[in-house]
């Protein structure tokens, strides 16, 4: 049902008051609009009864589903080694890097091993050996330096507005990627000292999201594959719709870009060696990263 | 200590003397409330949402509160300007404070005619 208080035109004004009839609508109608309610109720629950007893049952439950229009939350778990690498004393965090190259356009997948992601603001991190993958994540505006979108930093609100539709949240180490303009994940990073930024959404659900930037760029993106995070940077400038394109082409199911560009990232592999791209931004307060270790 | 509003999410709760309420502000989902001593507070519930909890809240006899357009709602206590050509609302206690606002041309000149109206009765 359609809330009534949202019910108005940019060109009109009422008074809010206790006897004001969107606040207090008329007893009749409502009960009219109640019993109409119930009776629709009704018939949508004896049509799903009857759904779901005659319909045949579907093998591949994700087959031909479409990108939900309000949200799509994807949990992602924070990249334990495969199962025959690890041993029972704890691993050490490492970075594993691959490439692979779709429709033309070369991807390099960094996947964190053994690693916990947090988000830092500033560039102290800069001069951190311990993370073993850094790669800046919400955008900054030119203007005023200021974050663009939401961005929780252990639970404090630090920026707020909602640019992008496309969010990922880091609650208790558990990372979770989705499209949404409102999402739960928020306030429960605000409750649990979590983490969470908006960025494009790229992929949704296997599915490519369109966005409305039409440039070439170095792009990157924060990227699910069967549940295993990754950055992945495209190695030559390409438009958002090609990276997206070539993300999904890759098996990627669920991906929101991450500041692109020359922006500064880094990675250590698993032998210790520490590979650097691009360049970070001095005097910017607002820069920030996603980091693992 | 006198009546105060409260809104209350699931991440905090505020309470605010009707009359320090100086506007509540759209900015998407969420609605920025600003009070009188400078202060602004976001909170996690909807523009509509909070009209709906001021309606409830309201004494009998308060219209003091206006809703204008879908990203604002006003304390009529503390308009000091309305040009509605210029599309400015100027909020301020002639003291202390001062806001400036914008919204439509149309709500700004029914919210003229109202208080003209108001003034005359």
């Amino acid at each position: 049902m359609k809330d009534r208080h949202n019910d108005i035109n940019d060109d009109e004004i009422r008074i809010i008051s206790t006897d004001d009839p969107v606040s207090r609508p008329d007893r009749k109608p409502r009960k009219r609009t109640v019993a109409v309610l119930c009776g629709i109720v009704s018939f949508v629950l004896l049509a799903a009864v009857a759904l779901i007893l005659f319909l045949p049952k579907v093998t591949d439950p994700e087959a031909g589903t479409p990108i939900p229009a309000a949200a799509t939350l994807k949990a992602v778990n924070t990249n334990p080694a495969p199962a025959e690498m690890a041993p029972t004393a704890p691993s050490p965090a490492y970075t594993l890097r691959s490439d692979t190259a779709v429709n033309g356009i070369h991807l390099t997948f960094l996947t964190p091993v053994n690693a916990t992601p947090v988000l830092e603001v500033g560039n102290a991190v800069i001069n951190d050996s311990t993370p073993v993958l850094i790669a800046q994540a919400a955008d900054i505006r030119g203007d005023n330096g200021e974050i663009v979108g939401a961005f929780i930093l252990k639970g404090r609100l630090i920026s707020k507005s909602e640019a992008k539709a496309g969010f990922c949240s880091i609650i208790n180490g558990e990372v979770t990627l989705g499209v949404a303009d409102a999402t739960p994940m928020f306030e429960q990073a605000l409750v649990a000292d979590g983490y969470f930024f908006r960025q494009y959404p790229l992929i949704a659900g296997g599915q490519m999201v369109e966005n409305k930037p039409k440039g070439r760029s170095i792009r990157k993106a924060l990227a699910e594959t069967d549940g295993r995070l990754s950055v992945v940077i495209s190695t030559e400038r390409v438009t958002f719709h090609d990276f997206s394109q070539a993300l999904a082409e890759a098996g990627v199911r669920n991906a929101i870009y991450l500041t692109g560009g020359s922006t500064y990232g880094r990675y250590t592999d698993a032998d210790g060696a520490v590979s650097v791209f691009g360049h970070y931004w001095k005097d910017t307060p607002n820069v920030n990263y996603i980091v693992w270790r | 200590m006198g009546r105060r509003f409260v809104f209350s999410t699931s991440t905090e709760l505020v309470r605010v003397p009707p009359e320090t309420l100086v506007y509540i502000s759209a900015d998407g989902n969420y609605s920025v409330v600003v009070t009188a001593d400078g202060e602004r507070l976001l909170l996690t519930m909807q523009l509509g949402q909070m009209e709906r909890r001021i309606g409830d809240m309201a004494d009998s006899s308060e219209h003091r509160f206006i809703r204008i357009g879908k990203s604002l709602i006003v304390n009529r206590d503390y308009i000091a300007l309305i040009n509605p050509v210029r599309q400015r609302l100027i909020l301020s206690d002639c003291r202390t404070f001062r806001h400036e606002v914008s919204a439509s041309k149309e709500a700004l000149k029914a919210l003229k005619d109202l208080l003209e109206k108001e003034a005359i009765q």
